[in-house]
């Protein structure tokens, strides 16, 4: 019982620290915002690159688009001479049915019109979808097959790819810089807000400590104040970017007529994970912060 | 921790006291005490008297733990404060209770609330709060002004909110370090007869003053203290 009091007490004192900083403990959220809200997109722009990787890795390493003249014949012989090249190792033959298929389910919602051109030439195209043996062909292989005046296009899957995991490595490193140094500053100024509190309240732990309370006693309330400029400043980066995400990717569907955009984490999933993650960020970074200012600063 | 909880559990109210040839000497060369032994008997009242730099407030460090001697032992009740390891110096100050010259009190608390502290941190319930809270205000006579806030107070009446609130949790010890130094004449002996009064419900009471005459009116003994040696004072 006895410490249970001394727990309500504590949280009664902490309480009445924040209230009294309130402008320094805004300060320190605000930077904790910020911290979060840049390491945030980068760490959202990684993981919705990597969906992207994700749903291209399945598709062929080389997609070949005939004209829509192309008969199934000419095609056969395309696919024929395809085959037999050495740099290749599979070649599948996409008819125009299952072409026209995907295109009305890539494009579901409205499938109604699109069923409508389901005869029409004009969406009727034929292709192959070719593994190369080895990537280092793909180049010379792509060039040779789009000079052939019946393609009308080559997908060059493997190359999307890699340009995406250059990207996602480059936005990998700039999410740890950013995470090391906004992790830094966030440190310092809650390092900062409960030093000048600490200091502020000096008498007091003065004589709190003439008294005979302990570290721990005394060093709780500022601790509490740490942890809870954390995790406000977490809660209010999370929100902040589980809008503008949201936002975003509503604008996307809308602009790109609901087709099947790239999922975004945040969009798809609600942030579970994401805010998990903040709210720990927060607490650590706070708990650390103010345990070294007020072990720092409570010596009388 | 348990075991220095043990060992200043078994300290009773008004416990003995004894320096035997303790030195303390600072980094810097200073020897604040030489060799100084004395005796303050359970429920005693002593005056720790000497000049600025004699050695009083390094002699009321000792007895806080604050700092540790150079050489000697000082020992309170049967605890030997040197074998009270830091984590066990709060539960130790629990069975002391100081006041100071520039009576220390927290301006944004009321009187009750100042003197409530010491025992909120103890986790004791409202209803024992309030009656040990009013019970210290009553022995320095200032239950009327339990809503008042420091500010509104006199220098005497605020040394006797840090007095209650020195008692509040009914210790075995007072120190008093210079309690009078802030004060004019009537409220200096206003001060002494509350210490008076609670060295009369058994506590034991040391009061480190260089005020010669409020030490001559109380008659109390005196321990001398000059450059660190201790001049007077038998027991």
């Amino acid at each position: 019982m006895k410490f249970l009091r001394i727990c309500f007490y504590v949280i009664r004192q902490s309480a009445k620290n924040i209230a009294r900083n309130f402008f320094m403990i805004f300060a320190s959220v605000v930077v904790v915002f910020f911290v979060l809200l840049v390491a945030g997109a980068f760490i959202e722009t990684g993981l919705t690159l990597g969906n992207a990787i994700e749903q291209y890795s399945d598709r062929a390493d080389v997609e070949i688009n005939f004209k829509t003249y192309v008969t199934e014949e000419t095609a056969n012989e395309y696919l024929r001479y395809i085959a037999a090249d050495s740099r290749v190792k599979e070649v599948k033959y996409i008819s125009r049915d299952e072409n026209i298929e995907r295109i009305i389910e890539f494009f579901d919602e409205y499938r109604d019109i699109y069923e409508g051109y389901r005869d029409s030439e004009l969406l009727g195209f034929i292709s192959l979808e070719v593994q190369l043996k080895t990537y280092s062909d793909r180049e010379s292989f792509v060039s040779e097959i789009e000079a052939e005046p019946d393609v009308d296009n080559v997908q060059n899957i493997v190359e999307t790819i890699e340009k995406m995991e250059l990207v996602r490595f480059w936005v990998n490193i700039a999410t740890i810089t950013a995470s090391v140094v906004m992790t830094a500053l966030s440190l310092l100024l809650i390092f900062n807000t409960v030093k000048l509190t600490v200091i502020a309240r000096k008498k007091e732990i003065e004589i709190m400590k003439y008294i005979g309370a302990t570290d721990v006693y005394i060093a709780t309330p500022f601790v509490i104040e740490g942890v809870t400029t954390g995790l406000l400043g977490a809660l209010i980066a999370f929100l902040s970017l589980w809008g503008i995400y949201n936002g975003v990717y509503s604008f996307l569907k809308d602009l790109l007529a609901d087709s099947k955009i790239v999922p975004m984490t945040f969009a798809e999933s609600g942030g579970g994970v994401i805010l998990l993650f903040f709210l720990l960020f927060g607490a650590v970074t706070g708990f650390i912060a103010s345990v070294f200012a007020a072990k720092k600063h409570m010596k009388v | 921790m348990e075991e220095i909880k043990e060992e200043t559990g078994t300290v009773n109210k008004g416990p003995e006291i004894v320096f035997t040839n303790v030195t303390k000497e600072y980094p810097n060369g200073v020897k604040a005490l030489d060799n100084v032994s004395f005796r303050v008997a359970p429920g005693e009242f002593a005056f720790l008297m000497g000049h600025s730099g004699s050695g009083k407030s390094s002699l009321i460090k000792l007895l806080m733990l604050e700092e540790r001697p150079t050489s000697g032992s000082i020992t309170v009740g049967n605890v030997d404060l040197g074998s009270v390891k830091s984590s066990g110096i709060p539960y130790y100050r629990r069975l002391i209770g100081i006041v100071f010259q520039d009576f220390r009190i927290i301006f944004s608390m009321t009187v009750f609330e100042n003197v409530a502290f010491a025992l909120e941190m103890l986790g004791e319930s409202r209803k024992e709060i309030e009656k040990q809270v009013m019970a210290a205000l009553d022995l320095v006579g200032l239950a009327e002004k339990r809503n008042e806030k420091p500010d509104c107070l006199s220098g005497g009446e605020q040394q006797r909110v840090a007095i209650a609130r020195a008692v509040v949790n009914l210790p075995g010890i007072i120190i008093a370090d210079e309690p009078t130094g802030n004060l004019d004449k009537e409220n200096s002996v206003e001060i002494m007869k509350i210490l008076q009064k609670i060295n009369m419900m058994g506590t034991t009471v040391i009061v480190a003053t260089h005020e010669r005459e409020i030490v001559a009116e109380t008659g109390q003994r005196v321990i001398e203290l000059n450059h660190g040696v201790r001049l007077l004072g038998d027991e």
